[in-house]
């Protein structure tokens, strides 16, 4: 099927010619007697697979047995009422509380399912589908070629709005429309360095722009402006080379831009004005006038325990902004574990009204590195026994993916590790981690929203799991009254129980894509097809609420997006 | 004329005279409010159901008869009702093994006079006689003409096949 045939609720229904209602109806027919409304009525009480057989009886039940009411329902029973069930204090609620509010729907559900703004009514089914193709893990697959050759440092890659950003050093900064499929815009990357680095800024969703952020080998790093509609590149701010070194990684999230080297020195850039201070003293707040020009440099402090990989975000609240640095530990004689690191600034004066760290140690251990884990300023560490295995500690992280709640580590020893922090006003603390058992070899790569969702990539051999972590951590450790690791761990059972959460994306094998490279079941394959499949090698991977980007590189060095589409 | 003061007499559009008691016949909440409103006089005259023949009618005063002690319906909580999808009490499943005519007249007629809990007994019944089958299946039960190409149809077939495994 060609991807992305229907988009708009509308585009259902009009897909089909539509006849002019021909009084063709037998007489015997009775039930084409009763109104739409009724016949809702009588197909609301029918499962789905009676619903998708009725859509097949004629134009009029067609249409009806696609009605977005009836698919609301179903996608809220399946889908958000046994979320809802896992809050503790929604279970206390009487069950008819769980009904239709469409205030729930805000902090329950994905924002696609908001009509952002465009007019359209949601298209339920549309809606169900996919998730229910997440949830099985069905799904199609495109590749889109990005490079003929392997670039050094790998190819840059982020996805947010439909929109793939790609940087490397050939072939600059590009943008690749995920809807059709096809480059949208580049801007060269000749003059500009070796890009080491790149984020994209998720905040300015809806606005039809991307704000990009890139940082460089010399030290200097840009901001530049994807303009969607228009399909170009601006650059909107160059901060010059600096001898501090090459920036391992950055965060932007505007006018904030956060950025690290190398030697782990963290930098925190504003964009706002300095807030002049008048005479008496008090301060005084300058609208945002566009862009002022000149980043203010608002913060900089060296690590020297903090190890890569690691993952900077910065997060906005009413009060505050919180830059965080999570990063990988070393614990002498135990492995590695993952350090957090928050900075408070106002964002009136961008002054740092605190700054706190905290790690996922168990207590009893000390990190050499780190004396300051076991003093009294740095945040507890967790409160826990060591338990049976020591589930917080492993192999050093091949990647971090840090969205607030949850850290995600991905290992070599084909397990991910998660991990869950807990930041409030008083307090800054991350839970011990939780293994994640399924996939087959080496985890190259993962990503994790905010919502618990995660997908992860193995280096080798096809694998792309799905993970539904939200109520893995948080609502066990709700329910069982906290604390207690060995009821967090209940060893085997538990462990199985998370690794049921992880689905395998067994993408349907797709006739006629460009360069189609059968994914999945390596096995039925030819020789030199397999072969080639052993080269690959799986770097990144993102997602979004369709679809999942992984960058490829076979053993010819040609690089390519797989594009994992579940509409 | 009914003399009886509990009693209230409905008139069928084929021109039959039903007596019934009047908490039989607010199960219906059309009449129920025409009682409301009309008051007293209502208690006097007839009270004419234009819609609904006379077969059909005794059919659904049958109904009311037999739940005319049931506890009054939550304010339409209708997401309750389909939760437990097809579920239909066995007096009722009995009541309504009617030809297929009967059934759905039984369905428009609750719908008209606003008797919730009878129309949601003839949707689910009806639902249940869809359940499982193939389209093809379906439109033989319910004479239902086909109006798609063979080419719409197969289109429809692939759109859906996500779910067929379930």
């Amino acid at each position: 099927m060609p991807p992305k045939r229907r988009r708009s609720s509308t585009g259902e229904h009009t897909a089909l010619p539509v006849f002019k209602r021909t009084r063709t109806q037998d007489p015997l027919d009775h039930l084409s007697d009763l109104s739409d409304e009724l016949l809702i009525r009588v197909l609301h009480n029918l499962p789905i697979s009676s619903l998708l057989q009725c859509q097949r009886l004629s134009h009029r039940f067609y249409r009806l047995a696609g009605d977005s009411q009836i698919w609301k329902n179903l996608y809220y029973n399946r889908f958000v009422l046994p979320r809802a069930l896992r809050i503790p204090r929604m279970r206390a609620a009487p069950d008819d509380a769980l009904h239709f509010s469409s205030r729930r729907s805000k902090w329950l559900d994905d924002n696609t399912l908001l009509n952002r703004g465009e007019g359209k009514e949601t298209n339920w089914k549309r809606q169900y589908k996919l998730r229910y193709n997440w949830s099985v893990g069905a799904c199609e697959v495109q590749e889109i070629h990005v490079a003929d050759r392997p670039s050094v440092p790998s190819m840059l890659v982020r996805l947010a709005e439909g929109v793939v950003v790609t940087a490397d050093k050939e072939d600059g900064l590009r943008a690749w429309s995920l809807k059709e499929k096809e480059l949208i815009a580049t801007y060269s990357m000749k003059e500009e360095g070796i890009p080491t680095c790149l984020a994209v800024d998720e905040q300015e969703s809806g606005t039809g722009g991307l704000g990009i952020v890139l940082g460089f080998e010399d030290g200097g790093w840009g901001t530049w402006r994807l303009d969607i509609a228009g399909k170009e590149f601006k650059r909107t701010y160059r901060h010059p080379a600096s001898s501090n070194g090459l920036l391992s990684a950055v965060a932007y999230s505007n006018p904030y831009v956060l950025t690290i080297t190398e030697e782990q020195l963290l930098s925190l850039y504003s964009f706002t004005a300095a807030p002049p201070i008048e005479a008496d003293g008090s301060l005084v707040l300058i609208p945002l006038l566009g862009q002022p020009s000149q980043p203010r440099l608002l913060a900089s402090l060296k690590s020297h325990t903090s190890w890569p990989p690691l993952s900077l975000s910065i997060r906005t609240t009413a009060s505050t902004i919180i830059a965080s640095i999570a990063y990988s530990l070393p614990i002498y004689l135990s492995g590695y574990t993952i350090g957090l690191q928050e900075l408070h600034l106002s964002p009136i004066t961008g002054l740092i009204s605190s700054s706190r760290l905290t790690s996922a140690l168990p207590q009893g251990f000390s990190s050499l590195l780190s004396p300051t884990s076991s003093s009294p300023s740095s945040g507890t560490s967790t409160p826990t026994q060591s338990h049976p295995f020591n589930q917080g500690i492993g192999s050093r992280p091949t990647t971090l993916s840090y969205s607030h709640p949850y850290i995600l580590a991905t290992h070599p020893d084909n397990t991910l590790t998660l991990y869950l922090c807990t930041s409030t006003a008083s307090s800054l603390t991350i839970t011990p981690g939780t293994k994640l058992w399924g996939h087959t070899s080496s985890v190259s790569s993962a990503e994790i929203t905010p919502r618990g969702k995660a997908v992860s990539v193995s280096t080798r051999g096809n694998e792309l799991r799905v993970w539904e972590l939200e109520g893995g951590l948080s609502s066990s450790s709700a329910s069982t009254s906290t604390s207690s690791p060995s009821k967090l761990f209940p060893s085997d059972k538990r462990r199985r129980k998370l690794e049921d959460r992880s689905v395998w994306i067994r993408p349907e094998p797709k006739s006629s894509t460009a360069s189609g490279v059968e994914i999945d079941e390596g096995r039925g394959k030819e020789g030199e097809q397999w072969e080639e499949e052993i080269e690959e090698r799986k770097r990144w991977v993102g997602f979004d609420d369709e679809m999942v980007i992984v960058l490829k590189e076979s053993g010819r060095g040609t690089q390519a997006l797989m594009v994992y589409d579940f509409t | 004329m009914a003399s009886d003061s509990n009693k209230i007499t409905l008139v069928s559009n084929d021109g039959a005279e039903v007596v019934v008691e009047r908490n039989v016949a607010e199960r219906s909440m059309l009449i129920k409010n025409m009682m409301e409103d009309l008051g007293e006089a209502a208690m006097t005259q007839s009270v004419p159901i234009p819609n609904v023949n006379e077969s059909v009618l005794k059919k659904v005063i049958e109904w009311c008869e037999h739940h005319k002690n049931d506890p009054p319906a939550a304010a339409d909580d209708d997401s309750d009702s389909r939760k437990k999808t097809t579920d239909i009490e066995e007096w009722d499943q009995k009541f309504m093994q009617v030809d297929q005519e009967m059934l759905f007249e039984i369905i428009l007629a609750s719908n008209y006079l606003d008797i919730k809990p009878l129309l949601d007994v003839g949707c689910k019944t009806v639902a249940n006689m869809i359940k499982g089958k193939s389209p093809e299946e379906i439109r033989k039960t319910f004479n239902i003409t086909n109006d798609f190409t063979p080419e719409e149809e197969e289109q429809i077939r692939r759109e859906n096949e996500w779910a067929e495994d379930r």
